[in-house]
């Protein structure tokens, strides 16, 4: 028995050197490693930065919104002469043949501003850049909350491997001691066993962890616009005071939400577009416009229009509103959408709110009860090994939760401030002049 | 000479036929600026009446972009168009600013009051306008001319859309 204890005492001093603080996995130290020529460390200000100027969809974009803007530019011009030596050479020969009415042909060359489709395709033109420049802010909006989102999981990825390192190596330490213990009569015979299980468990995880890091790492880098040989080290983010939030209501945000949301701009932009489309195939019998609508207009392609006030007219029209139709329904869908999507974040973000103080609780008793048992390790008393390993994974457990749950309501925020385009989507994506001179 | 005299009456015939045309003619963009400062005052009143009631909801918070957007949209279309601002200046030259300062603008408490109804937690829940309201009214007070912007800025109710007095 005193042989016993006295073995219990050493084991104890033992697992007191060999401990350490699992507070210390969340603290980013490994930004802080060596960094080799390849890597650069980013932070959240970088994100939106690189993501607005350099990420090859938003900047696809941004030139789609120029084309828009040119095309303008393009219906403006469209409205004053032009000249067609050929068709001018075609009404030369029909004037000396004596056919001097085909020169009126000629009025969409010498006075294409007589021509009233011109002027609506102009005016189009005009709503079509204001709908393609709510598409690109929303496309813009999309990327940064995913290359945001991306920055986060890998600093929560991150934290869960160094977590899992910390895990392992107590486990080790726990394992040489039960592993003694068993060789001397101190422990049950497969216990070890146990040990090296769940040891084996947590390679695993950590393998699985590093594989999906590395994926999102290189997903982040693309989307921040640099090389495939970088590889970028995100830098810790400061934690919000969860405690000092209050619950949100849905209802608060609706206004915002529908508001903002260039979704639902670009439909009502859309939607006035129809109408010049409608007016378009009226004054059809004054001549129609050749020019296209731009990178926005071929949701209008599909509207016939005569070459002429003919007996189709009445049909167009009625295409031409069931074509807004569609767009007002799709519209509402949207909205729809938005109200859901707003209403299930809400309470995503009030549930995190709940449980964030008992997950603090849970962490700090787990914490608790695991100093408990290596503070009477080290005092030499009777400690089952099994409650000491039970009571290490319940604490991983809790701060695994905890750290979690942190990580998701700063993800949860962001997702809520795109949806109201509040912070760092407040601002305008940048047009396509400044990215064009930085490069 | 009777040649002369005659093409003489005509000439300052059709000047005099001019001039009185435009002085009587009633003046489009002076009479938009009336009109858009009274809408101005209305949208304000509306939006101070709805300011009040908490928690905002949908009629407040259309009612609160209502204003904050119009002010927002008449410092745009002052700084774009210098003739716009001239009719601005020669109708505030002859307005009484004080009242003009308090039929149209909300004063710094008021406005505060409003942007912390507005907040939860990190979030703006209003129109964005509302947030960037000390600008637009810096907007509309740089447009002024510099005796105008001198009136304004010895005119209490002026000051206190500025600082709180």
């Amino acid at each position: 028995m005193n042989i016993n204890k006295y073995r219990t005492g050493f084991f104890g001093i033992f697992l007191f050197f060999t401990y350490t603080p699992l507070t210390s996995w969340a603290d980013n130290s490994w930004v802080n490693d060596i960094q080799t020529s390849n890597e650069v460390a980013i932070t959240m200000e970088d994100v939106v930065k690189k993501v607005s100027n350099e990420n090859y969809s938003v900047y696809a974009n941004a030139l789609r919104v120029y084309q828009a803007r040119e095309n303008i530019q393009f219906a403006r011009m469209n409205l004053l002469p032009k000249l067609n030596l050929w068709r001018l050479a075609g009404v030369a020969v029909d004037t000396v043949l004596g056919n001097y009415a085909s020169s009126l042909n000629l009025v969409g060359d010498i006075a294409p501003f007589l021509v009233p489709a011109n002027w609506f395709r102009f005016e189009a033109a005009k709503i079509l850049y204001n709908a393609e420049k709510e598409g690109y802010r929303a496309l813009w909006a999309n990327e940064l909350m995913t290359a945001k989102a991306l920055y986060v999981h890998l600093l929560l990825d991150q934290s869960l491997l160094d977590h899992i390192k910390q895990n392992q190596k107590e486990l080790n330490a726990l394992l040489q001691i039960v592993k003694l213990r068993e060789l001397l009569g101190g422990a049950p015979q497969g216990a070890s066993r146990d040990i090296e299980v769940q040891l084996l468990a947590l390679k695993e995880d950590a393998r699985q962890l590093q594989v999906l890091l590395s994926e999102e790492e290189s997903l982040l880098s693309y989307m921040m616009g640099f090389d495939a040989e970088k590889t970028v080290v995100p830098v810790a983010i400061s934690m919000p005071k969860i405690e000092s939030m209050l619950p949100l209501e849905y209802e608060d945000f609706i206004f915002r939400a529908v508001d903002s949301s260039p979704e639902v701009r670009q439909f009502d932009h859309l939607i006035a577009a129809t109408d010049t489309v409608r007016r378009e195939v009226f004054y059809s019998f004054l001549g129609t416009s050749n020019m296209s609508r731009g990178v926005a207009g071929g949701i209008f392609d599909n509207i016939p229009i005569q070459d002429g006030l003919g007996f189709g007219a009445p049909a167009s029209m009625r295409i031409a509103s069931a074509q807004k139709e569609i767009l007002k329904v799709q519209r509402t869908g949207i909205e729809e959408t938005l109200k859901r999507h707003l209403k299930l974040l809400v309470n995503q973000y009030n549930l995190d709110l709940e449980s964030y103080s008992n997950l603090k609780q849970r962490v700090a008793l787990t914490q608790a009860t695991k100093e408990q048992l290596h503070d009477r390790l080290s005092l030499g008393q009777e400690v089952e090994m099994l409650s000491l390993i039970e009571a290490s994974r319940n604490h991983i457990q809790a701060d695994t939760a905890f750290f979690a749950i942190q990580f998701r309501f700063i993800t949860n925020e962001d997702k809520l401030a795109r949806l109201i385009f509040h912070g760092d989507y407040s601002k305008q994506p940048v047009v396509v002049e400044s990215l064009k001179r930085r490069n | 000479m009777y040649h002369f005299n005659q093409f003489h009456k005509t000439v300052s015939g059709i000047f005099f036929f001019i001039g009185v045309t435009i002085g009587l003619a009633p003046n489009g963009n002076a009479g938009t600026i009336q009109n858009r400062l009274k809408t101005a005052n209305l949208l304000r009143m509306t939006a101070k009446q709805q300011g009040e009631i908490v928690p905002y909801r949908q009629e407040q918070f259309k009612a609160l972009k209502a204003y904050f957007s119009e002010m927002n949209g008449f410092a745009n279309d002052l700084k774009e168009s210098s003739n716009y601002s001239w009719q601005f200046n020669n109708a505030v030259s002859w307005e009484d600013m004080s009242a003009l300062c308090s039929e149209l603008f909300f004063v710094k408490s008021e406005w505060q009051n409003i942007v912390k109804r507005c907040t939860r937690n990190n979030f703006f829940l209003c129109a964005e306008e509302v947030k960037t309201y000390p600008e637009t009214v810096s907007a509309i007070r740089e447009m002024l001319a510099t005796k105008q912007q001198k009136r304004f800025d010895e005119t209490p109710s002026c000051q206190a859309v500025f600082a709180e007095l």
